[in-house]
């Protein structure tokens, strides 16, 4: 066999095949690719092609450092991976969850090219090895327990009789860390699937389930007793309760079990039908959406019943490391969203100058307001590729990105008739606006609750920028749109970025100005920015010198919260939609 | 000798629309691109755990095999067909509604959320295009009289179809993109929705298989649309394999590009144009053809 | 002698599905074990050189018994079979009903004076010839009957899911 390569000698065709294996360095990216390209990185332009899912990678490229639960669901990737796999580290350590890197190189373009082209060769060398290591994502290991229906607390390893009341013990499945996953097993409306369709790891992969068998006899520690069949579910009250029914609901004949009676109780679709349904995860490491947006539907058909969203659990002390010097503030404060860590800085860079520690002055002004108009270009730019990869348009994915990349990479040159040509050819896709006009249409209730791009394409036009005097001066205008739907929100960013454009070249090549920190004459100071997400505002509190206490306001926050009433009852590809084009950056959320 | 020269155009065109399909979706060039897909081959073949495994393994090869004997009825050439049935159009019909089976198998077979809906999108898809597969068709073999599809290439002989019944070909080439799921008709993968859709759980060998299954039904499709609608084999001064070579590209082409630039269509799209456009069209389609057929 | 062994194989072979539908309890399946029946049925159309039925009836059957197994999986408990719920019931009026519609079908066959049998099978492109004048001739009023009344339940079906919502 030439397949399933993994220690085998390497035979002629083998290296044939693994030279083959080589030409196209299929990658899967964690976090995410847009990360990449915030940092200049155009990991296409590079030599790696980009899939969707793990099963189809064969490299695992790493291009930023993960935080503990992305690292676990970065292992849970790389399990998925079928094996010969590879990881490219892009300048950055990679977590103890992953396995050493194959390849580590800087963050730069030109490293990064050079890196890819020995990674290829790696690539053709290594993928029928003799030292083939196991890999086993710790939370993916599942056991099999053996616990009694009517005393749940008796749990043991060994089959046997339960010694409260002697009933035969039913086996159940357990995984690495079972406390947070459990729902995945109590749902009471998912009894009745029989444990069909639900996955056990924090996948951001539904579905695939999480322990596979793998033809070749690998001796790892994945293949358990007990997967056959899933016996733990049937075990449940579900089933023994529908057969009660029989009792009351006789039709006759032999106890005729009517679907009326069974379905009674199963929750409904709005048209009245009881029908199956399932979960479908996404995140936090699916790719088109932003890394670290955990979000799971659950489906009914193919129509969202229900959802759970959310993002981030780090808390805001320990991601700035306060107490912060004044002079460290803003450069801790552009690590939190690594979406737009330009706005965050000079949010931070205003919080200082409103304590007065910072001299106002107009070269400081229009510095960071080129800064953040940069800023929002590359983040709409970015938020374009995500859309238009979602959407089916691969050709807007790979430009935009790698505008951005360029965009990044080199700040001076901008990069104004692509820029206008890109969203020009946006504007020009045919059927856009029927694909997206009414998709995740906001009510004027929630539009209320939103704020920037999101705002403003409903028509509600409250953009701080527009009580700026230098960008009064400027001639700007905010941009809005007439339907806070998906279209409008794409009509908005392609706007604003054509506007920030404009901005960028008539404030003109500004140089950083040097930055003297003072004393405060505030315990207390405040600043606020329009980020490209929308309002961000701080506050922090001063002692001694030291930035003790800062709360944030971020966009995201207030956007993730109109996500699920949002995608209610859309059909998955409609609700995917909706929740990109909101441009939820999960670093804002939840500190 | 037929089956020979069948086998190589088959080959030569799977290679041709992997090297376009590339270049239309990554906007790069290579030549290597269908090579490259081989790699596969030398990945592990993973299969996912409580997967169906009598569905999960002959999805792909019902994939391949089905397209492989629709492409058995269609002519070349005059004389180059593996088998000129006498209900050819019918057989090529039967054959490519397998395609729907091994996708709803592949789906089911995965055991993964994303695969199911992938699979079952496709039956939405299918009830869409299902009717505007078979109505151009049944018009095309009116005008042939007979359901060989030598007879209805020669029927064309002195008007292409897509000239003689233009409105078969308006709704039978988006029905074609939608059987084939190529974009923006591509619900059952649909990249950056469903991870990966029904092949998503494939990996290795049986991967191979599905993309090439996919690569030969595409071929399949075109070369349907060819001898179908435009002449076939027919054409002046060049050599007759010629013409259907540069016909079939034209058609791979033009569905690639409407593929490039058009953005996924949403299901409900799908079904609400094919029964509230496509089947009036189709029904005034075979109102036109039978009214020309018995007035002139 | 080779159709017949043909014949038998394929025969075999629709049995065998036949079965399988009974035998599992996954509801994706059962339908297309259904499915895999009626396309043994339609090769054995073919190997007795009725090409446009045999054709036909495997066109006919992926579409409509991959619409049955949504339909089957919407509605029911347990579509994956996997809870072991037991599907069955009514036994003993099923196997009664079975045994009598076996033996009906049997006696048709046997009682039923199917005529002379033909010396030479026609032509398959004669063979849609006349199928088409039988359809068009005899048959009319048979298929437009059959037709309208199909058209009639979907639209009555349609007509009674709308009123539910209401």
């Amino acid at each position: 066999m030439i397949t399933g390569t993994r220690q085998a000698h390497p035979s002629f065709l083998r290296r044939l095949v693994s030279r083959v294996l080589a030409i196209e360095r299929r990658a899967f990216v964690v976090p995410e690719a847009a990360l990449a390209a915030g940092r200049g990185l155009d990991l296409e332009a590079a030599g790696l092609s980009l899939v969707s899912t793990p099963r189809h990678a064969s490299v695992l490229v790493v291009v930023d450092d993960l935080p503990p639960d992305l690292a676990r669901a970065a292992a849970v990737v790389y399990a998925q991976m079928p094996r010969p796999r590879w990881i490219l580290s892009v300048g950055t350590p990679l977590p103890e969850q992953l396995p050493p890197a194959d390849l580590t190189v800087d963050a730069e373009q030109a490293v990064l090219a050079e890196g890819v082209a020995e990674l290829g060769r790696l690539m053709r060398m290594g993928a029928f090895g003799s030292q083939a290591e196991d890999f086993v994502a710790e939370q993916l290991v599942t056991r099999s327990q053996y616990t009694c229906p009517m005393h749940p607390e008796v749990v043991q390893d060994e089959p046997g009789t339960c010694p409260k009341c002697g009933m035969d013990l039913v086996p159940q499945e357990t995984s690495g860390d079972s406390g947070e996953h459990a729902h995945h097993h109590g749902d009471g409306e998912m009894d009745h699937q029989g444990g069909e369709r639900h996955g056990h790891g924090n996948h951001e992969h539904g579905g695939d389930d999480s322990s596979d068998e793998h033809e070749m006899d690998h001796g790892g520690g994945m293949e358990h007793s007990g997967h056959e069949g899933h016996e733990g579910h049937e075990g449940h009250e579900g089933h023994e309760g529908h057969e009660g029914h029989e009792g009351h609901e006789g039709h006759g004949g032999g106890g005729f079990m009517s679907m009326v009676a069974m379905t009674r109780d199963m929750p409904r679709s709005p048209d009245g039908l009881a029908m199956e349904r399932f979960e479908a995860p996404y995140g936090p490491l699916y790719p088109g959406l932003p890394a670290g947006l955990n979000l799971t539907l659950t489906l009914d058909g193919d129509a969202v019943a229900d959802s759970r969203i959310s993002a981030g659990n780090t808390r805001i002390d320990d991601l700035l490391g306060l107490p912060s010097p004044l002079d460290e503030f803003a450069d801790r404060l552009s690590r939190v969203d690594r979406l737009a860590p330009a706005a965050y800085r000079v949010l931070g860079l205003r919080a200082i100058e409103d304590s007065g520690a910072l001299d106002r002055n107009d070269q400081m002004a229009r510095h960071s307001t080129s800064v953040l108009e940069r800023q929002r270009i590359a983040s709409h730019l970015i938020w374009l590729s995500r859309f238009g990869m979602l959407l089916g348009l691969p050709w807007l994915g790979t430009e935009a990105v790698s505008l951005a990349a360029r965009f990044q990479r080199n700040p001076g040159a901008l990069p104004v008739e692509s820029l206008e040509d890109l969203v020009g050819r946006v504007r020009r896709t045919p059927l856009l606006n029927r694909r997206l006009s009414g998709i995740g249409t906001l009510s004027e209730d929630l539009l209320s609750h939103a704020t920037g791009p999101n705002q403003r394409a409903g028509g509600v036009v409250r953009d701080s920028r527009t009580e700026d005097p230098l960008l009064a001066d400027l001639g700007f205008t905010a941009a809005s749109h007439d339907a806070a739907d998906a279209y409008g929100r794409l009509a908005v960013r392609l706007d604003e970025i054509l506007e920030s454009l404009r901005l960028v070249r008539e404030l003109g090549d500004i140089p950083a100005p040097d930055l003297r920190f003072g004393s405060p004459d505030k315990r207390t100071a405040q600043a606020t920015v329009e980020s490209p997400r929308g309002t961000a505002s701080v506050r922090i509190d001063i002692e001694q010198n030291l930035v003790s206490k800062v709360s944030l306001e971020a966009p995201s926050s207030a956007h993730l919260e109109l996500a699920r009433p949002a995608i209610q009852q859309l059909e998955v590809a409609d609700a995917l939609v909706t929740i990109v084009s909101l441009d939820l950056s999960p670093w804002e959320i939840g500190l | 000798m037929s089956v020979l020269w069948s086998a190589i155009f088959l080959m030569g065109g799977a290679y041709v629309i992997a090297v376009l399909e590339s270049w239309f979706m990554t906007s790069r060039f290579r030549w290597l691109a269908p090579v490259a897909g081989l790699g596969e081959l030398a990945k592990e073949p993973v299969i996912p755990r409580l997967s169906d495994r009598v569905f999960y393994e002959s999805a792909p090869l019902i994939l391949l095999t089905v397209p492989l004997l629709g492409f058995a009825v269609l002519p070349l050439t005059p004389g180059v067909i593996v088998t000129d049935l006498a209900t050819g159009a019918l057989f090529l019909n039967a054959a490519l509604a397998y395609v729907l089976v091994a996708l709803v198998m592949a789906g089911w077979g995965s055991h993964g959320a994303y695969a199911m809906v992938a699979g079952w999108r496709f039956l939405g898809q299918f009830v869409g295009y299902g009717m505007l597969v078979v109505m151009p068709i049944a018009a095309v073999a009116m005008r042939a009289q007979s359901l060989s599809t030598t007879e209805i290439v020669r029927s064309q002989e002195a008007l292409w179809n897509a000239v003689f019944q233009p409105m078969g070909l308006l709704v039978f080439l988006p029905a074609t993109m939608a059987l084939g799921f190529m974009p923006p008709i591509d619900l059952p993968v649909a990249p950056g929705e469903l991870a990966g859709g029904v092949s998503g759980e494939y990996t290795g060998p049986r991967l191979t298989i599905f993309r090439l299954g996919r690569l030969v039904l595409v071929v399949t499709l075109a070369t349907a649309v060819t001898v179908f609608f435009l002449g076939g084999w027919l054409g002046p001064v060049l050599p007759a394999i010629a013409w259907t070579s540069i016909k079939v590209t034209g058609v791979v082409a033009l569905m690639l590009a409407a593929g490039r630039y058009v953005p996924r269509l949403r299901e409900e799209q799908v079904l609400m144009w094919s029964w509230k456009f496509g089947i009036p069209v189709a029904l005034a389609n075979i109102f036109w053809v039978g009214v020309i057929l018995l007035a002139v | 002698m080779g159709q017949l062994i043909a014949i038998t194989v394929f025969g075999l072979i629709a049995l065998g599905f036949g079965a399988t539908v009974f035998r599992t309890s996954s509801m994706v399946r059962s339908a297309l074990a259904l499915l895999g029946s009626m396309v043994a049925i339609g090769l054995m159309f073919l190997t007795l050189e009725a090409e446009f039925l045999g054709v036909l009836q495997i066109m006919m059957m992926a579409g409509e018994m991959t619409i049955m197994a949504i339909f089957m999986v919407m509605y029911m408990m347990d579509p994956g079979g996997l809870g072991q719920m037991d599907m069955s019931h009514q036994k003993r009026f099923s196997k009664a009903a079975g045994v009598v519609a076996f033996l009906a079908a049997a006696a048709m066959i046997l009682l039923v004076d199917w005529g002379d049998t033909v010396d030479e099978v026609p032509a398959p492109d004669v063979q849609v010839h006349n199928l088409g004048l039988e359809l068009m001739g005899r048959s009319l009023l048979i298929f437009e009957a059959a037709g309208t009344s199909i058209l009639v339940a979907m639209i009555a079906a349609t007509a009674v899911a709308i009123a539910r919502r209401e």
